[in-house]
């Protein structure tokens, strides 16, 4: 057994990163990709426990990273740890493809009957990036269309076919764009920049659904030749971008009326981030297809999941679809456990704790800092938004970034690099640890703020 | 536990006919399409028991990602330390102590270029992660590939990939940048002798003469990737002049070579990587499978300097690449693997003089090709033709699963990858099961039905 979670969190004691930290980083840096830069965090962790990292040198730091989002129930919950571990004593790994094994037949009757009205069919993938590349290969099957529609702000992945349809930043693109060929893009409908003007009178109620009809299918692209689209119903890595109301049955009725299948990526948004079990509950949106993964293994073993239609998953078969390793039994083991776990301990009642703790505390930052510009928060979904200028909404990513740094040097390990500063915490975490981490946030703000950082 | 095999009720028995239909109902059919007919309750060593009591000698073994069973202590019980320490983290934003060990022991073993590590979570993330690379690394769009390959079912993966060209329905037209000649095959191969004058090689003498000269100037091609030795395919090895005729090609044009050793790395063969076989120096090596150490998913790409450690701006890899755990696993299981490689070479030299002389006697074996404990048996109609004999192969896979062994089915051979720790009391007995299901298999009149 491990020994007990730490008493003080967070707690540094040495400058990140301390020596041992350094000479361990010093050692990587030379023998990985030289992408990999470990400049984020610049610390090396030796244990986590519940909501803490623990680094070598003996800093302890709050978590609010979660394994980009994929502990919900804080690091290694023992029920669900001992349920993988029993597992995959008995099972090791296996390709669920070709042997099915007990674990896998109660995971997906669970996931079925969690699941929006109308998606009765499971995939198996291994992660959220394999989960979206299934969805994108039945959907082309299934409608026998090539096109795919994306969004821009959304982030599917790092594979050549999720990369395409991703849109977060178009320096991922290189490369990348000139050799895949069957997406296209449109803005995010984003109530905080948005290039659209109102939504014209007589048209569909939403302005991004508009240009979508009066221009995209005016001008570029038959209906007849796209398969659907795939969404984040809340972008994540794009900055927690929320849809406006209008936005959902306006899609809806474009999607029916061309026979398009709506896919949605609840990837990062599911299994409670944003409050309800699924984004697209905010609007009683029925998908055709969702993808699942990180916050859904429950945080021991890597898994994925399509769920699908009969349409799309019950009436062909000859698409192959993920990898050795899609659902492992211990993944599945673990899986079911958290979600038993998600409803027996009222999780989702937490996330509305920790939501209020949210507003109240980042709410009014763009009154107090002149470089927010806008904080966008649904559930444990958390984005702070910097900006040089109000009027302009100049982006600042060198003042993000400096605040993300300054809350590791306090002991709050954040989501860096994002189109906006973001946590994604344990949804269990006690809503007063919770408030150390926004409290911490505020001061790296005021402190990065205060020390003259360039915000132009 | 019970002896390996043994059947106790002919598969599928009730239990997991029960299970399987249910399974039906909630399942994508393209999965519950394509499982083998029984639902397992428990896995050891080199068996698997099904929920039936059925016992079965593993020669799948997760589709080869699992050489020392589930239940070797030595990798499995440092792997449960971690998860207990870490459970899962994204180790792209979060390091941890495992990492570095791993990163350092995989240089080790490597070719002497090989100098960096990145990251994966499968062999079909390192895949999609070096086709980045080598394009990134060479500016060039082109990625020459071999009939026969298989690389994984993401896009790119798919695009490199060329088993099947049904794998690729609806696929190909999405992936261009990819030039596709047939792989080296002994047993199978378009092309007549090697030229007078040319590169010793037939395959490269095509690439050469026709394919560069017609079809892609060398100057638009990143470079080459290549299963060492064909795994899903059926375990093809090519003829020894290939590689330096190969190797020089790469050199005279800048081409980075990369070996996918995803399936036939870590010991499978006999040596540490395949291409160990003929001292070949690839740029890069992709490794995924074996290297999770049968319990956790790991994926890895090693190169050189050139091609990690020049440039920066390529983002690769996803939340879960290169667990803790999964180092953990990892570092462990190659120690086993470097120990246990005499006894991959014993199994191979077992399984050679048990079923090696298979095509001399049974006309519908076309060939056995053994290459440490990767084995495969081709089926044809007849010795000329070399047709498949499709019908007699599902006839033998049947009959091979009534028998107690779980091997890999496929559509032009039958696999098997028995597990590095297999009793060899219980190898060879596997392997006078095979033989007696061929002869079962005769009996049922399969063949015929294929030569009809």
């Amino acid at each position: 057994m491990s020994p007990a979670p730490p008493t003080r969190v967070p707690f540094i004691q040495v400058e990140p990163p301390g020596p041992r930290s350094q000479a361990v980083l010093e050692q990587l840096r030379s023998k990985v990709f030289l992408g990999v830069e470990f400049d984020s965090n610049p610390f090396v962790a030796s244990r986590k426990t519940d909501y803490a990292i623990e680094d070598l040198d003996g800093n302890i730091y709050l978590d609010m990273s979660s394994g980009w989002g994929s502990t919900p129930l804080g690091a290694c919950h023992p029920e669900v740890l001992e349920a993988t571990l029993e597992t995959l004593s008995r099972f090791g790994v296996e390709d669920s493809h070709h042997l099915a094994s007990t674990p896998l037949l109660p995971l997906a009757e669970k996931l079925v009957s969690i699941a929006p009205e109308g998606l009765t069919r499971v995939d198996i993938a291994l992660s959220g990036t394999e989960a979206v590349e299934i969805a994108m290969k039945l959907m082309r099957r299934a409608t026998g269309r090539q096109l795919i529609l994306g969004f821009f702000g959304q982030y599917h992945g790092e594979s050549m076919g999720v990369a395409a349809l991703s849109a977060e930043l178009a320096e991922f693109g290189n490369g990348i764009r000139e050799i895949t060929p069957g997406y296209i893009h449109v803005p995010f409908p984003d109530s905080f920049r948005n290039p659209f003007a109102d939504p014209r009178p007589g048209g569909t109620g939403d302005a991004t659904i508009d240009y979508i009809r009066d221009y995209l299918l005016f001008h570029v692209v038959d209906p007849s030749d796209v398969a659907g689209v795939v969404i984040e119903p809340i972008a994540g890595e794009g900055g927690v971008l929320i849809p406006p109301d209008g936005f959902w049955p306006a899609l809806t009725e474009l999607c029916d009326e061309h026979g398009w299948l709506l896919c949605a990526d609840e990837v990062e948004s599911g299994f409670g981030r944003t409050g309800p079990m699924f984004a697209v509950e905010h609007w009683d949106v029925r998908p055709d297809l969702m993808c699942l993964a990180k916050a859904f293994s429950g945080g021991i073993l890597p898994i994925g999941a399509v769920l699908g239609t009969e349409e799309v998953m019950g009436s062909f078969s000859d698409t192959e679809t993920g990898s050795t390793w899609s659902w492992l039994p211990g993944a599945c083991a673990g899986a079911l456990r958290g979600i038993e776990i998600f409803e027996r301990d009222a999780v989702l009642d937490n996330v509305l704790r920790l939501e209020e703790v949210a507003l109240r505390m980042l709410g009014p930052l763009p009154d107090k800092f002149d470089v927010v510009g806008d904080v966008r928060i649904r559930g444990t979904y958390i984005a702070v938004e910097f900006v040089g200028d109000r009027i302009a909404k100049t982006r600042v990513p060198a003042f993000q970034h400096a605040v993300e740094l300054e809350c590791v040097r306090r002991g709050l390990v954040v989501i860096p690099h994002g189109a906006a500063l973001r946590v994604l915490p344990a949804l269990t975490m006690p809503p007063d640890l919770f408030a150390v981490g926004m409290q911490i946030i505020l001061d790296s703000i005021a402190t990065v703020r205060s020390a003259g950082f360039p915000t132009r | 536990m019970p002896a390996v095999p043994r059947i106790v009720t002919p598969p599928p028995g009730p239990k997991s006919r029960a299970l399987l239909a249910r399974q039906e109902k909630v399942f994508y059919k393209g999965l519950t399409a394509v499982q083998d007919p029984l639902v397992m309750a428990r896995k050891w060593g080199h068996a698997i028991e099904d929920v039936d009591g059925n016992v079965f000698l593993n020669f799948s073994i997760a589709s080869g990602s699992m050489p020392l069973g589930p239940d070797y202590l030595a990798v499995l019980d440092p792997t449960i330390e971690a998860l207990r320490l870490y459970g899962n983290e994204c180790t792209l934003n979060v390091c941890s102590e495992p990492i570095l060990p791993l990163v350092e022991k995989l240089i080790e073993i490597s070719p002497r270029n090989i100098t960096r590590v990145a990251f994966g979570l499968s062999g079909t993330e390192a895949v999609e992660a070096a086709l980045k690379f080598m394009r990134r690394a060479t500016g060039r769009p082109f990625v020459l590939s071999f009939m026969g390959q298989y690389h994984g079912e993401t896009v790119a993966a798919v695009g490199a990939g060329a088993q099947l060209a049904d794998i690729a329905r609806g696929q190909r037209q999405l992936s261009p940048g990819f030039v596709h000649v047939p792989y080296p095959n002994p047993y199978r191969t378009p092309f007549g002798p090697p030229r007078p004058g040319g590169s010793g090689d037939a395959t490269v003498d095509y690439i050469r003469d026709h394919l560069l000269f017609h079809l892609v100037e060398p100057e638009q091609i990143a470079g080459v990737i290549i299963e060492p030795i064909i795994g899903a395919g059926g375990v093809i090895t090519p003829p020894d002049e290939f590689w330096p005729a190969l190797v020089e090609l790469c050199g005279d044009h800048g081409w980075l070579l990369c070996a996918d050793e995803v399936k036939s790395g870590m010991g499978r063969t006999g040596t540490m990587f395949a291409v160990d076989h003929w001292g070949v120096e690839p740029d890069l090596i992709l490794l995924g499978k074996a290297l999770g150490g049968g319990v956790m998913p790991m994926g890895a790409v090693l190169g050189t300097e050139r091609v990690l450690g020049t440039f920066d701006d390529v983002t690769i890899g996803s939340t879960w690449s290169f667990l803790p755990a999964g180092c953990v696993a990892a570092l462990h299981a190659i120690e086993a693997y470097q120990e246990l490689l005499p006894r991959v070479r014993e199994l191979g030299d077992r399984a050679s003089q048990a079923i090696g002389d298979l095509p001399d006697r049974f006309e519908v074996v076309g060939d056995v090709r053994i290459s440490g404990t990767y084995l495969a048996i081709e089926f044809v109609k007849d010795r000329a033709s070399k047709a498949l004999a499709p019908r007699f192969q599902r006839a033998f896979e049947t009959e091979v699963v009534q028998r107690g062994i779980i091997g890999q089915a496929g559509e032009n051979t039958y696999k098997m990858l028995p597990p590095y720790v297999t009793p060899f009391e219980d190898f060879d007995r596997g392997m006078e099961i095979v033989v007696e299901s061929i002869d079962a298999a005769l009996a049922t009149g399969a063949l015929d039905e294929d030569r009809s």
